[in-house]
């Protein structure tokens, strides 16, 4: 279990820095603006993603939570244009991705790397570790220093070079992840997006790869968009946090001001809902009831898309749509309220 | 929460257990060889209380439940060793006829995703109504009454019309309701419930738990509830024991274990974990992954992953054994007494 201490990487984990201008989007690696993504049926349209503006500094962690279904893994998609949005504009380094070819875009995405929630069905099984990792290598780097590169890649995650000669059926859950995550910095991206990392794997190889991917973010001075379904992770990946309702970022702000001052009563609900491995804590009444259903996206309530399921909703929010703005609170909310709703201060 | 499910039955109490599983060893056969899922697992489940097993994925929770309710797979899984009394009667001896009408009646399971649990082309009232009439001669009007009474009951808005919809039609929370029901359906004494909540969003299984916890509270039932997950464990059970590799290694209350873990993996399973009520930041971790279970480690199952671990860890299996000799908690480790210490 000994193997050399970690180093405490305050920047890895640190506040991302007070009074960060939202909108800064000059110094930005990746700026997100009226994202969208419609998809269409006979019956009904579904938008899966609808507006999604963020922005994310070079070198930070920005996660982004959700129920299964409100579009956190959409708007990956559409960032990495695995999907085409229906409207919107994904800048790059100040570059805007949607209107590149596909053979422009092929080329931009050497910069961002991706790693998905299930390390059993996104490794080739019949590809030894080494080919899989040299896939992504092998455009952008001279055949005869491969097997080097490799190694270092390997060794990199936390794997012996000698794995490379495996298959991915020889390992276990979490070492798939760290070949996965391997895969993704083959090419050296500056972004890495990781839709549920760890979502698939036991509790006890969770904390190894999310250790990895910290100490990743620092030595290599990755920026992070860091999906998941998983509040309690979240807060411990990612410097700054987006709450998403329904295809919509609902609040967005620093992990301190979502996690201990949720002005959203969706954030505040969700927190509220995680079990926390607390005995002493079960009688305390901090749970937030929500009634009802997540609504069908196909046919999503009228104004606050989150009112049939709030119990602060007044008349205003059946008829206005509140956009995500500062509304008097230190972060964008989209709440009409967001300033004076009484909700339960978290942990 | 019910004050029936909070108070709970203490570890010793006097009265004899509903459900005791003895040395229990329940064999699987895989691809890669024969797997020993339950290897001499005992636990003793009390009228009015909630029993959590917690372990990882492969830990052989879910097989140690199927062997309780006699569903293994036929042509691989079996019991080789050990009892299953419920009210004094073995299970693990029961005829296929017997362990039938036990089921449902007296021990009713819920598993993890209720659209395998349920027939997706039958009306859900319709499944509920032959699931009574299978156990019970009553008529179809008043199973049927009784369904709608039940739906109700797990918080289902408009049963009177939810009881014709077909499963595909409910949301995942409803579809887990509906599940609630049918295990509760016939009174049983014993509900197993298998990740009851694993499938769901957080928000839901919010709910799906808070009902759980006031049906079993309303029925004076008993809950085993099988989950990796350690949150939803001290939300809702009273007394815990926690199984690697085939083999239960602490149990006891929850309270207790989560202040003071006795055993090394406990205590890394819950330092390991990410939480919302603690300083964000880098997580302690436990080294490597469970043993295979094909050929486990000779000693503790643990100790190839244990700072702890010495030679009598590696060669000599730890029994299970009370620590501190007075209190409450069973745990199985030679190093019990250095858990926690520096």
């Amino acid at each position: 279990m000994a193997g050399p201490p970690f180093p405490q990487h305050a920047a890895a984990y640190g506040d991302p820095g007070e009074g960060r201008n939202p909108g800064s989007v000059p110094t930005s690696l990746l700026a997100v603006e009226g994202l969208a993504k419609h998809f269409s049926t006979r019956r009904a349209t579904l938008k899966a993603v609808d507006g999604v503006s963020f922005t994310l500094e070079e070198g930070r962690s920005l996660g982004l939570v959700g129920e299964s279904g409100c579009g956190k893994s959409t708007t990956a998609r559409l960032i990495l244009r695995l999907l085409k949005p229906t409207a919107g504009s994904v800048r790059f380094r100040g570059r805007e991705l949607t209107a590149l070819s596909q053979a422009e875009m092929r080329r931009v995405r050497s910069q961002l790397g991706i790693v998905f929630q299930d390390p059993y069905a996104s490794l080739n099984p019949r590809m030894t570790l080494r080919n899989i990792v040299a896939e992504g290598l092998r455009v952008w780097h001279p055949e005869a220093d491969l097997d080097r590169r490799v190694a270092e890649l390997l060794e990199l995650v936390g794997l012996p070079a000698r794995f490379g000669r495996r298959y991915p059926h020889e390992l276990s859950g979490g070492q798939r992840q760290r070949v996965a995550i391997a895969r993704a910095l083959a090419p050296g991206p500056s972004l890495l997006i990781c839709d549920e990392p760890v979502s698939a794997l036991d509790v006890s190889v969770q904390a190894q790869i999310l250790n990895l991917l910290a100490d990743l973010q620092y030595e290599l001075r990755l920026t992070i968009l860091f999906i998941s379904h998983d509040l309690a992770v979240v807060r411990h990946v990612c410097e700054r946090v987006a709450v998403m309702h329904l295809g919509r970022i609902v609040e967005i702000g620093t992990r301190a001001q979502v996690y201990d001052n949720p002005r959203h009563p969706y954030t505040a609900a969700l927190l509220s809902a995680v079990p926390v491995p607390d005995p002493a804590r079960r009688h305390d009444g901090r749970r937030v009831q929500l009634a009802g259903e997540i609504p069908s996206p196909l046919d999503p309530p009228s104004g606050c898309t989150f009112r049939t399921r709030c119990r602060h909703a007044a008349e205003r929010c059946a008829v206005e749509d509140p956009e995500l703005a500062l509304r008097g609170v230190d972060h964008p909310v989209a709440c009409h309220f967001a300033a004076d709703l009484p909700l339960v201060p978290q942990p | 929460m019910s004050a029936a499910i909070g108070s709970g039955a203490p570890a010793g109490s006097a009265t004899a257990p509903l459900l005791s599983v003895r040395d229990l060893r329940t064999e699987i056969d895989t691809e890669n060889g024969t797997v020993t899922a339950a290897d001499g697992v005992s636990f003793d489940l009390h009228g009015n209380e909630v029993l959590a097993v917690v372990g990882e994925s492969g830990c052989g929770k879910t097989m140690l439940a199927l062997s309780i309710l006699g569903l293994l797979p036929r042509r691989t899984g079996r019991i080789t060793a050990g009892q299953v009394l419920f009210r004094g009667e073995d299970l693990a001896q029961a005829t296929p006829e017997r362990l039938r009408e036990i089921r449902g009646a007296e021990i009713a399971m819920i598993f993890q995703d209720a659209l395998t649990g349920l027939h997706p082309l039958r009306r859900v009232g319709d499944q509920i109504v032959e699931m009574i009439r299978a156990h019970e001669r009553v008529p179809r009007a008043l199973a049927k009454r009784r369904a709608v009474d039940l739906l109700d009951l797990v918080g289902i808005p408009a049963p009177d019309r939810r009881v014709h919809s077909f499963p595909h039609e409910l949301s995942g929370g409803m579809r887990q309701r509906v599940m609630i029901a049918m295990a509760v359906a016939l009174d049983p004494q014993v509900l197993i419930a298998d990740e009851p909540t694993t499938a769901l969003d957080v928000t839901v299984q919010a709910q799906v738990l808070e009902t759980l916890a006031r049906i079993s509270g309303d029925l004076n039932g008993s809950i085993l509830l099988i989950t990796h997950d350690f949150g939803v464990v001290a939300g809702f059970a009273d007394r815990v024991a926690v199984m690697y590799a085939g083999r239960l290694v602490e149990q006891g209350p929850v309270a207790e274990v989560y202040r003071r873990p006795r055993h090394p993996y406990t205590a890394g399973l819950l330092v390991s974990m990410p939480r919302i009520d603690d300083e964000p930041g880098r997580l302690e971790r436990i080294a490597g992954t469970p043993p295979n279970l094909v050929s486990p480690p000779p000693g503790c199952r643990f100790a190839p992953r244990c700072s702890l671990a010495g030679d009598i860890c590696r060669e000599v299996p730890p029994e299970m054994r009370l620590w501190p000799p007075d209190g409450a908690v069973t745990v199985a480790c030679h190093r019990a007494e250095q858990v926690g210490e520096g």
